[in-house]
């Protein structure tokens, strides 16, 4: 009997699968869904009294506690914000009996894992990312400010050691440089070097607002002459190019405009076969000729060696000698003729210094002038800017009623260019 | 022969030079930055001595820069920082594409600014090379502080321009350092002397902003100038409060450089000009401004005394243009640009004021009766006090370039104005021939004797009335001068006879004594003491020896510079003969004129008579 009701085996209970696969637990449930039912229906109904079963429906609409009141509209909307959200009954319990396993499939994190002395040590800073943080601090109060002056640049520094002086040797002024912090840097000179041009180019008198008759006369004169030159240049260039092609005849246009195209198609067909006969015929009269003479004589002839004979060696030699005698006379002759030229050669002497000199003025001029001038600094040409200018009926005379002209933004460009400092671009359409 | 051994380009200008494109390369930096970089540092392009040799045989015109100035350009710090600014737009684009704007806007806050202070020294050593380049900074921030933001320009920029461009004008104000003035139809020229330097700038004028056409000009490139100059501007401004003894940066109130005056471009300048009329703030009011006012030390290298004289001359008159306006209360009417004016009379000392309802900072109201002047520039105001001078703007620029207080009359409300003369144009040499109209306009002391011209007419016309009426008189006169001048020449010849006549008698007497007696009479004359004589001084003898030392020092001169100077001498003398040819016919000339203006009102006085 005993055996058949509850025979206890013994099972091992090593994993945690184990540890709920044969334990009777029954008596367990059974109690939980006791409580449950007791908690859905009450105490039994036996037990209870009337009055508690059953109460007097007086009103209509008990059961909604927000209708029941004679509420106002926006009352009862404020309520009905305020409610809970259906959608959180979901994640409540449905039952107030308590889950007997309080520790139910606990998992610990990492964190939750860690000692907690360890975890305060661990939320006390790191040196390092104390330093960090205060470098990023540091940085953001003192980020340079663009709009920001606050120090004398050219302030002297009070220099306790003059590493200028001519006493050290390069090597050790470098070294002691080098030791304080400081380097010795070498700037290029071309940064000093500037354009001789001034940077801002003084008025002429005939753009004032109100300009004197004879300033403004004297503006207009010199666009005026300037337009002529460009003008004259214009034409010159119209007549060397234009005017030019304009004079070829065109008498031969039409054949040379039809050429390859078969207007005379069969009297070229003629032609060419003429030819093709004419050709064979050369021919073959060469192969004739060729079989008729056989002394032919070759290009490149062998050379003989001819000897010279004695005789003939000997007149050369006395030719030679005589040659060159000769020539040794020609140059003392001309040593004494040269004495009697003296004069000649000293003016001729002068005449070439003079040009040289001549030449060298000149020269150094060209050099002051291109000095003026804008260099060649890219593949565009550099353009002045025309000079600005109204005519008699554009000036109003009073501050008031002036009128803008030009751009000044443009004419600081231009400047640049002129001055070296950029090179010309290209325009952009 | 072919040189074997030495290849072609490997040494010499072949080397020195280096394309554009390869500097990029060697940097590692893009075209743009490549650019910042080189106008930052003041690295330019360069021209070849042989183009084809510094291209290495390549003969079509490339963008050369020099190797030195490149490998200068490559221990420059801050191309560190243009990296930096490369690798920050990438994130930031990043995170814009993924859409992570909080990431966006934690990038942007680390902005990397590139700081250019050691730029500003390294570019100009000392505070008086800063100076001397200042032309170009102030025409470029005074024309950036125009513009709206637009593509290529920072809305920073032309702020700061804007507040850059104001406080120089107060330091100019303070130090009273405006020299000259021209208003030309491109712009204001100014002209100012700090520290011996003078410094020249280009105020355009006010109108509303024109965009510039794309073709014309790189908006890209000049704003790099732009932001080096700013900082340049900066920093020349903060020395000069110092040394004019201010605070700096000066607090102009809180209604300066807010948010409205970058919506309102009205309001803006209104402001600005407003901020020009307040007085800055001292540093030290204990310490006295030190102005300048040094005497020329009296032991100087010149040596020629005319040019001291001359220097110190204009040092006297530069010390009475600085204080042109004292004590002059002006009201600028509402027609008139204000900015340039308020400027110009604050710098010369003077008081400004406006209409206060139009615009904000007017420190007195119209109706003041201690104001001087009215600028005005309409034909016609209804009300007008009686107590102020009513003129034209130009009136105040013509005399900052006269250097005196010009006579207002020519500059009355409604008067047709005098021209508007350049102060800059040199062509004044003092060899010219100046029209005696043209000189009265120049120094009014300097008077036309037109008004004498005119009594003497009216006097010879009398005259010539007079002689009309007697003729008969005159003639009579001339036959009396005849006597007298043949009564003078009796008396001449009476006077003649007389000498003989003396001689005569003085050999009569020696005759007459004894050789001895005339010989002991000589001896006593001789003895006789005689009264001092002040010696003359012959009046020439001074300019004989001074022309005379003069020659001899010309002809110290160098051989060298031999042929230059007698060009010169020759080049005076040429000009001196051409200004009194010129006067001699415009002598002839009036004396024609004025005759036949006599005939004339003789012909008519007859046709009266008869």
């Amino acid at each position: 009997m005993l055996d058949s009701v509850c025979k206890k085996h013994k099972r091992s209970k090593k994993t945690k699968k184990s540890w709920r696969k044969h334990a009777d637990i029954k008596d367990v449930d059974n109690f939980l869904d006791n409580l449950r039912l007791e908690e859905r229906l009450g105490n039994l109904f036996s037990h209870k009294k009337n009055e508690e079963l059953f109460t007097v429906d007086k009103n209509r609409n008990t059961y909604n506690p927000i209708k029941n009141n004679n509420l106002t509209k926006s009352q009862y909307r404020e309520l009905l914000n305020n409610l809970e959200p259906n959608c959180f009954a979901i994640l409540k319990s449905f039952t107030a009996v308590p889950d007997p396993i309080v520790k139910r499939n606990c998992v610990k994190t990492k964190e939750k894992k860690k000692n907690y002395i360890f975890k305060q040590l661990k939320n006390q800073l790191n040196l390092k990312d104390k330093i960090l943080i205060q470098n990023e601090l540091s940085i953001q109060i003192n980020k340079p400010k663009r709009d920001e002056f606050n120090i004398d640049i050219w302030k002297e520094k009070s220099i306790e050691f003059d590493f200028k002086n001519g006493w050290l040797n390069n090597n050790t002024r470098k070294h002691l440089l080098r030791n304080s912090g400081e380097r010795q840097k070498r700037i290029p000179i071309s940064l000093y070097k500037k354009s001789l041009l001034p940077s801002i180019i003084m008025p002429h008198p005939g753009t004032s607002y109100n300009p004197s008759y004879i300033d403004h006369k004297n503006l207009l004169l010199q666009i005026a002459m300037e337009e002529m030159k460009l003008i004259k240049e214009e034409k010159h260039l119209s007549r060397v190019t234009k005017k030019v092609f304009h004079k070829q005849t065109n008498d031969n246009d039409l054949s040379e405009m039809s050429e390859g195209l078969c207007i005379d198609k069969g009297k070229n067909y003629i032609t060419h076969n003429e030819n093709s006969e004419q050709n064979i015929q050369s021919i073959n009269n060469l192969i004739n000729n060729e079989d008729s003479e056989q002394n032919i004589q070759s290009i490149n002839n062998p050379i003989k060696n001819s000897k010279k004979s004695l005789i003939q060696r000997r007149r050369q030699k006395e030719q030679q000698n005589l040659q060159q005698q000769q020539l040794k006379q020609k140059v003392e002759k001309k040593k004494i003729v040269d004495i009697y030229h003296l004069n000649n050669l000293k003016n001729q002497i002068i005449k070439t210094k003079k040009k040289e000199k001549f030449l060298h003025e000149k020269r150094l001029k060209m050099k002051a002038k291109r000095q003026l001038e804008p260099k060649i600094l890219s593949k565009n040409k550099f353009e002045p800017l025309e000079q600005e200018f109204q005519i008699e009926q554009e000036l109003s005379g009073n501050l008031w009623c002036t009128q803008p002209i030009g751009s000044l933004l443009k004419e600081r460009y231009k400047s640049l260019q002129q001055r070296n400092i950029i090179a010309p671009g290209r325009l952009v359409l | 022969m072919a040189n074997f051994g030495k290849k072609k380009y490997k040494a010499g200008e072949a080397v020195q030079f280096m394309t554009r494109k390869q500097a990029l390369k060697k940097l590692q930096l893009s075209l743009n930055e490549f650019r910042r970089l080189s106008i930052i540092k003041g690295i330019y392009p360069r021209e070849p001595r042989n183009r084809k040799r510094a291209q290495k045989g390549d003969t079509r015109i490339k963008i050369l820069y020099h190797k030195k100035d490149i490998q200068f350009l490559m221990h420059e710090p801050i191309i560190w920082k243009l990296r930096e600014h490369k690798i920050f737009a990438r994130k930031i684009d990043r995170a814009r594409a993924m859409k992570e704007f909080k990431e966006m806007r934690r990038y942007l806050k680390k902005y990397p600014i590139i700081k250019l202070d050691h730029i500003v020294k390294e570019r100009y050593p000392t505070f008086i090379d800063a100076l001397k380049d200042l032309d170009d900074c102030l025409t470029l921030c005074f024309l950036f502080s125009t513009f709206p933001s637009i593509k290529h320009v920072h809305r920073d920029h032309s702020a700061l321009c804007r507040r850059l461009t104001v406080e120089f004008m107060h330091a100019i104000i303070a130090a009273k350092a405006l020299r000259k003035v021209f208003i030309s139809i491109k712009g204001y020229y100014y002209q100012a002397e700090i520290k011996g330097q003078t410094i020249t700038w280009i105020v355009p004028h006010h109108f509303g902003f024109e965009p510039q056409s794309k073709c014309e000009v790189d908006f890209k490139l000049m704003s790099i100038f732009v932001e080096f100059y700013i900082i340049m501007l900066g920093f020349v401004n903060y020395r000069l409060y110092h040394t004019l003894n201010l605070f700096y940066p000066p607090k102009f109130g809180d209604t300066i450089f807010s948010e409205k005056s970058l919506v309102d471009e009205q309001a803006f300048v209104s402001e600005r000009i407003s901020a020009l009329n307040i007085p800055l703030v001292n540093l030290n009011s204990s310490v006295q401004n030190e102005e300048d006012e040094l005497e020329i030390d009296s032991f100087t290298n010149e040596t020629d005394n005319t040019k001291i004289e001359e220097a110190k001359a204009e040092r006297a008159k530069i010390k009475k243009l600085k204080t042109l306006f004292k004590g002059l209360k002006f009201f600028v009417n509402r027609e008139v640009p204000r900015e340039s004016i308020v400027f110009t009379i604050r710098c010369f000392g003077g008081d400004v004021s406006w209409d206060k309802l139009l615009f904000v900072g007017s420190t007195y109201d119209e109706n003041d009766e201690t104001i001087t002047h009215q600028i005005v520039d309409r034909p016609s105001m209804e009300k007008q006090f009686i107590s102020r001078y009513y003129i034209q703007p130009q009136w105040i620029f013509d005399s900052v370039n006269a250097r005196e207080l010009l006579p207002v009359e020519k500059y009355f409300m409604g008067c047709m104005l005098p021209p508007h003369l350049s102060p800059f144009s040199d062509t004044r040499h003092d060899q010219t021939y100046i029209p005696p109209e043209e000189r009265a306009l120049m120094d009014p002391e300097y008077k036309l004797n037109y008004n004498k011209d005119e009594e003497m007419e009216t006097e010879s016309e009398d005259e010539v009335e007079s002689e009309e009426n007697t003729e008969d008189e005159k003639k009579g006169e001339i036959e009396d001068e005849e006597d007298i001048s043949e009564d003078e020449e009796e008396e001449d010849e009476d006077e003649d006879k007389v000498l003989v006549v003396k001689d005569n008698e003085k050999s009569t007497k020696s005759s007459a004594g004894g050789i001895n007696e005339k010989e002991r009479l000589n001896q006593k004359k001789k003895m006789k003491v005689k009264s001092g004589e002040i010696t003359k001084e012959d009046p020439w003898e001074k300019s004989r020896q001074e022309r005379q030392e003069y020659r001899l020092r010309e002809k110290l001169v160098k051989n060298k510079h031999r042929k230059l100077y007698k060009s010169m001498i020759k080049g005076r003398e040429d000009r001196a003969k051409a200004i009194w040819l010129l006067r001699k016919k415009r002598r002839i000339h009036d004396e024609t004129e004025k005759a036949k203006k006599i005939e004339l009102r003789k012909a008519k006085r007859n046709e009266n008579k008869t």
